[in-house]
């Protein structure tokens, strides 16, 4: 899901690129002392998730975990996703500086969805609830992605319906997996350090 | 000593959690290097498949070569040549481009040293964040 460079127009570019900054900066300023290992853990399984390249007939897909991240960090998963993609384009040329961006927003603007949407019912009310919410975080990151993706790349000329039901339709079993996994963490994390979720 | 206790534990470093995280952190990385295994094992079977059409192209110049012993240049006709020539051409060129093919496997692979490379970075950052900010908080104290 990561959009190359030389794809996109320069407005398009600046938009994502200053928009990202505020949001860093916001999540910057809502990271405590005390969790500042917590975004540099989930950044790096954040990092090392999009690396794993899983065939799912003629293409490939990726984890990308970002509604686990988002459910756990909310704000702070801004600065947490930007370090992790900004390395991916210095080590393995995945997207480019001039897109970092762009696609640090379409990654971080689902996992703060996300978090909006999901954080309360995972944390409170019965099991089968948070678990269900959990799936639909997991889901939701990679769903919200995937339309963001087909947004971006609209404005180059594609038309939206073309793109996003190809994206979506690639990145379906995806959301089903990333679901999963996220209901799973979730869980655990509830049974061992349920105050982790707790995020302001 | 409790209050170290407290923020120590607050820290997070030594909880469950981080010990979860560090576990899935491996499991990743574990599993990645299996795909990676994976992948190349396939690459290597698409070599050889390429290797074996090359060699069935490269027998058909056989009859070329029984049609030419013996010949000289001249006497070669438009057809035979070009077989001789395409056949030596690529008995040359065959160790080149499994080069080639191999350079490009690990130019595009991203490897086990760039992953573990990219962690410490993020482990730096962290480090420094907090540096930063324990500095802070040492000035509202003060």
């Amino acid at each position: 899901m990561h959009i190359s460079e030389g794809v996109l127009s320069a407005p398009v570019l600046v938009a994502g690129a200053l928009l990202t900054l505020g949001g860093t900066a916001l999540g910057l300023k809502k990271m405590d002392y005390e969790r500042i290992p917590e975004v540099a853990v989930l950044s790096s399984a954040f990092f090392v998730a999009s690396l794993i390249h899983v065939p799912i007939g003629p293409a490939s897909a990726h984890l990308i975990l970002n509604g686990l991240v988002g459910l756990l960090l909310g704000w702070m998963a801004f600065p947490s996703i930007l370090v992790a993609l900004g390395l991916q384009a210095l080590l393995f040329q995945f997207g480019g500086f001039t897109t970092l961006g762009v696609n640090t927003l379409n990654m971080a603007v689902p996992a703060i969805i996300a978090y909006y949407l999901f954080n309360l019912p995972v944390r409170k009310g019965n099991r089968l609830l948070n678990i269900i919410s959990g799936f639909a975080a997991g889901a939701t990151g990679v769903g919200i992605g995937a339309i963001l993706v087909a947004l971006t790349l609209v404005s180059t000329g594609e038309s939206f319906f073309h793109v996003a039901r190809l994206v979506l339709f690639a990145h379906l079993p995806l959301m089903v997996v990333e679901g999963a996994i996220t209901a799973f963490c979730v869980m655990f994390l509830k049974r061992v350090k349920p105050e982790i979720l707790e995020v302001r | 000593m409790m209050r170290i206790s407290r923020k120590l534990q607050n820290v997070n470093f030594k909880s469950p959690i981080s010990i979860l995280l560090n576990f899935a952190f491996f499991t990743l990385i574990f599993a990645f290097c299996l795909v990676r295994e994976a992948d190349a094992h396939n690459e290597y079977r698409l070599g050889e498949n390429e290797a074996r059409e090359a060699m069935d192209a490269g027998q058909h110049p056989q009859s070329v070569r029984q049609s030419t012993k013996g010949k000289s240049c001249r006497d070669l006709s438009e057809n035979e040549m070009e077989a001789l020539m395409e056949r030596v051409i690529s008995r040359k060129l065959r160790p080149v481009i499994g080069d080639l093919d191999k350079l490009r496997d690990s130019s595009e692979k991203s490897g086990f040293t760039e992953i573990v490379g990219g962690i410490g970075y993020i482990v730096g950052l962290m480090g420094v964040a907090m540096y930063l900010k324990s500095r802070r908080k040492a000035d509202h104290a003060s």
